[in-house]
């Protein structure tokens, strides 16, 4: 009863939030665009979480917790149908390889910096005090800060999680502030390319690391165990096999005249089809269906464009629904996770000012046209960024999961805080602007 | 490669991907959303198959369910279908809005005489003919040992009332499938509404009764009249507060309303559940009232048809799932026997009421195909039934449930074709 009445809030809060002035298209700076970008309702989720009122208790969450593999299904076809042939050569070479430069020092730099300060929290904190800041039972803290393959595990995921930067936020400022530039439409191929450079790596990751979730009770970390059922590298290449089939089946279905009602249930079915299964197989859905989405719209079929249509014309419902939901599910900052926080956010505002200046410095025909600090523009991070750590989240439960989420969703709030106003200056610094910031 | 090969070929690989991993053999709500695109995408695949063969599209959707569900396939297993039921009350929301939004006052006052032909004659013919038929075949079935003539009697007038049951969900879902409009759709539709009503209150009725001559005179209680009357009053008053809600939202909001609707839908299946709701008239209720007090009909029926395929997949697909086949095995040539005089009651009363009032069908000799369907409101009344303490309850049980799943897979094709013979079809 109590996840049927979790779903109705949702459901409505949902609907009318994506209807409430609240959620407006428009670029903001300040604390002013933490309510007018959407991230709002992750407060909304967590005030009615099992840490504020709890109408949306633990039991119902549980529950609920499909609806988010869901929501990662429709927000990876929505990004792979992003990803047409036609449209991706007209890229220019220059910025994929910015993009790529960019994408591997951010990569490195945070996960090494994240990796190597939870491993020096080891060396230079007693060990009472790692107890008190992970908040964990003993065993759990000391594999995690201790000589296992944790620190180096949260590092990776970290580190790519750090690649995506907000794309919406780039395409509002270009479309309220009168923003034009060659820094703009970089700053845009930046934040597409970067998209699905971070859900491959990570997707693919969990295949060549790949989990199997096991009839345990609980479920914790306790309840998972590695099973080596097959090796990761056919998990990997399943992760990809599954996609590109599933995107040839919604091709082939979708490629007759359908109403309206057909199509939204083909759309549906494959999507729930698709992350239902991912989500069993302990794959990432969020990958299955971005290379589901790029297969569907590289295959000749007149239908694309509804399906695009049909898929956007849902987004902002069920991207409310996907954030109240993971702000209920936002699991309380532990000692650990504030420093942890404070080095993925030091780490990733260093390594995308660097990546930024090396790729344009290196690969930029114009370098000077560029402002010299492009990456402070790419802090904000939007919902892929929190697709991204969900991912996780439902592939690997587990304290370690707790604090990747814990983590992410604080970085993604202070970037939607400091982000925008950084993004303005940075290209103010270049005057690119035209018009009037608001 | 024809769209039909490649539709049955991808069946059968999602069949053998399932097969390979069954839900069974997970753990979490993985599976729920898994099930849920398997059912989706094998419920519609077959019923684009099944058309080739003139059948209706929810034929195929409940072939799906028949076909993937615990007594066959065994791809769903019961508790995955027992999770999917929980959406049920969802789409049988949906579908009950739809079909008071079909209902407009204005045709209805013009065309009440015959409405109330056909279901006054379908309740006296069905009720008594097949009443009588049960208590004097009985006592020729096997299994029927060792029960007093007031078993007997009792059992036929609960079989009696069952028989009278239609199907609105199965009605309405077929309408919608072809397309059909005109005088004799919404005289159809007219009647399995009414019906629906009329039937509860009888098999009120009827158990009361039932107490009494199992039970003497002191089994019978005013208040289960005054329940009855409660339960019909305030779903009635539910379904036109339900109704001026839907309105406002109308008004107010215009976009991804179909969100909205499916919350509220789970809200109303989950409330008139907790407080004793009839859910289907609550439904009816709302949807007439927005067609009929706030005039905003259309807009409402758009929006549920926005998403009805989908519902409708979920829906029969788990409902052919839910079919108990090992009962219709155990009493297959009763059962048949049962099915096939009950086509002939309900053809000789429905005959007997269009000619009464005049009613001019285009093809009196199939209309009355279109009132066989029977589903969810005929099992829910025999489950009350099941739930009595009275020896014969589990014998009559199994025997209604076989009636009804037999039904339940005849009831559309015929409807259809009957619908067909109108005229007033515009689709395959």
């Amino acid at each position: 009863m109590n996840a049927i009445i979790g779903l109705i809030i949702i459901l409505l809060l949902g609907y009318l939030g994506s209807q409430a002035t609240l959620f407006q298209d428009r670029f903001s700076v300040g604390i002013q665009s933490l309510f007018f970008s959407g991230i709002e309702f992750l407060f909304v989720g967590l005030a009615l979480g099992p840490h504020g009122a709890n109408l949306l208790s633990d039991e119902s969450l549980r529950q609920l917790i499909p609806i988010l593999s869901l929501g990662l299904g429709w927000i990876g076809l929505v990004i792979g149908m992003q990803f047409d042939a036609k449209v991706i050569v007209r890229v220019p070479r220059h910025a994929w390889r910015i993009s790529w430069t960019v994408s591997a020092v951010v990569f490195v730099v945070v996960m090494s910096g994240v990796a190597l300060g939870v491993k020096g929290l080891q060396v230079l904190l007693p060990e009472e005090a790692v107890y008190w800041l992970a908040e964990w039972p003993e065993r759990e803290a000391v594999s995690f800060l201790g000589p296992g393959k944790q620190a180096l595990g949260l590092g990776i995921v970290l580190g790519g999680v750090a690649i995506l930067s907000s794309h919406t936020v780039v395409a509002l400022l270009k479309r309220s502030v009168d923003v034009r530039g060659e820094a703009v439409k970089l700053l845009q191929w930046l934040s597409d390319l970067g998209a699905p450079l971070a859900i491959g790596v990570l997707g693919l990751g969990y295949g060549l690391f790949h989990i199997t979730h096991m009839n345990a009770p609980g479920n914790g970390a306790e309840g998972l165990i590695w099973v080596p059922v097959m090796p990761g590298i056919l998990w990997m290449m399943l992760t990809m096999l599954l996609g590109v089939a599933l995107g040839w089946m919604l091709h082939y279905l979708t490629s007759r005249r359908l109403s309206e009602n057909q199509l939204l249930l083909l759309a549906s079915g494959t999507v729930i089809f698709s992350s239902g299964l991912s989500a069993c197989l302990h794959l990432s859905p969020l990958l299955v269906n971005l290379i589901m989405g790029a297969t569907l719209v590289n295959l000749p079929n007149f239908m694309h464009g509804r399906i695009h249509t049909l898929l956007l014309s849902t987004e902002k419902p069920f991207f409310v629904v996907f954030l109240i939901l993971l702000g209920a599910l936002w699991p309380p900052i532990t000692g650990a996770g504030l420093v942890v926080v404070t080095l993925y956010l030091v780490t990733r505002t260093v390594a995308l000012f660097l990546g930024a200046w090396v790729g344009v410095g290196w690969h930029y025909p114009a370098a000077d046209q560029i402002p010299k600090c492009l990456g402070l523009a790419m802090l904000p991070e939007g919902g892929v960024t929190l697709a991204v750590a969900v991912d996780y989240y439902l592939i690997h439960p587990g304290s370690m999961a707790d604090l990747i989420l814990s983590v992410i969703i604080l970085s993604v709030v202070v970037n939607q805080v400091a982000g925008p106003m950084l993004m303005l200056w940075v290209l103010r610094s270049r005057t690119q602007e035209k018009g009037e910031a608001v | 490669m024809k769209p039909r090969i490649g539709a049955f070929l991808i069946l059968l690989v999602l069949t053998g991907i399932v097969q390979l991993y069954p839900f069974s053999s997970q753990t979490g709500a993985s599976e729920t959303v898994w099930a849920l695109g398997f059912v989706l995408l094998a419920g519609f695949l077959l019923g684009e198959l099944v058309i080739h063969l003139r059948l209706p599209r929810v034929s195929g959707y409940l072939f799906a369910g028949i076909l993937f569900g615990p007594y066959i396939g065994g791809i769903l297993e019961q508790d995955a279908v027992e999770d999917l039921v929980l959406i049920n009350g969802i789409a049988l929301s949906l579908i009950a809005l739809s079909a008071g939004g079909e209902l407009h006052l204005a045709a209805l006052k013009k065309g009440w005489r015959q409405i109330a032909a056909i279901v006054g004659f379908q309740f006296l013919g069905i009720f008594l003919l097949a009443g009588s038929f049960f208590y004097l075949a009985v006592v020729y079935f096997p299994f029927w040992q060792g029960f007093t003539a007031m078993d007997r009697l009792c059992v036929a007038l609960v079989f009696g009332v069952i028989a009278v049951g239609q199907s609105p969900a199965l009605t309405i879902a077929i309408i919608t499938e072809t397309r059909a409009s005109g005088p004799i759709t919404d005289l159809t539709l007219g009647v399995a509404i009414i019906k629906d009503v009329c039937v509860i209150t009888l098999f009120t009725i009827v158990m009361t009764a039932v107490g009494i001559l199992q039970g003497g005179m002191e089994a019978f209680r005013w208040s289960q009249f005054g329940a009855l009357g409660r339960e019909l009053f305030f779903s009635m008053l539910a379904g036109a507060g339900l109704g001026v809600g839907i309105s406002q939202f109308l008004r107010w909001f215009n976009q991804n309303r179909i969100f909205f609707l499916l919350a509220v839908s789970y809200l109303v299946s989950v409330g008139c559940k907790t407080f004793h709701l009839d859910l289907i008239l609550v439904c009816v209720f709302a949807g007439a009232w927005v067609t009929n007090a706030s005039k905003r009909g259309e807009e409402l029926i758009a929006m549920i048809e926005e998403g009805a395929l989908l519902i409708y997949v979920i829906f029969f697909c788990v409902a052919g799932a839910s079919l108990n086949l090992q009962a219709v095995l155990d009493m297959k040539w009763i059962a048949l026997l049962l099915v096939g005089m009950r086509m002939l009651f309900v053809a000789t009363a429905t005959t007997g009421g269009v000619f009464f009032a005049r009613i001019p069908v285009p093809s009196v000799s199939t209309y009355w195909m279109a009132f066989l369907p029977q589903a969810g409101v005929s099992l829910g009344l025999i489950s009350i039934v099941s739930r009595e303490p009275y020896d014969w309850v589990p014998i009559l049980y199994t025997l209604v449930v076989a009636c009804i799943a037999l039904n339940q897979i005849i009831g559309p094709i015929a409807m259809k074709y009957a619908l067909s013979k109108t005229g007033e079809t515009r689709a395959a």
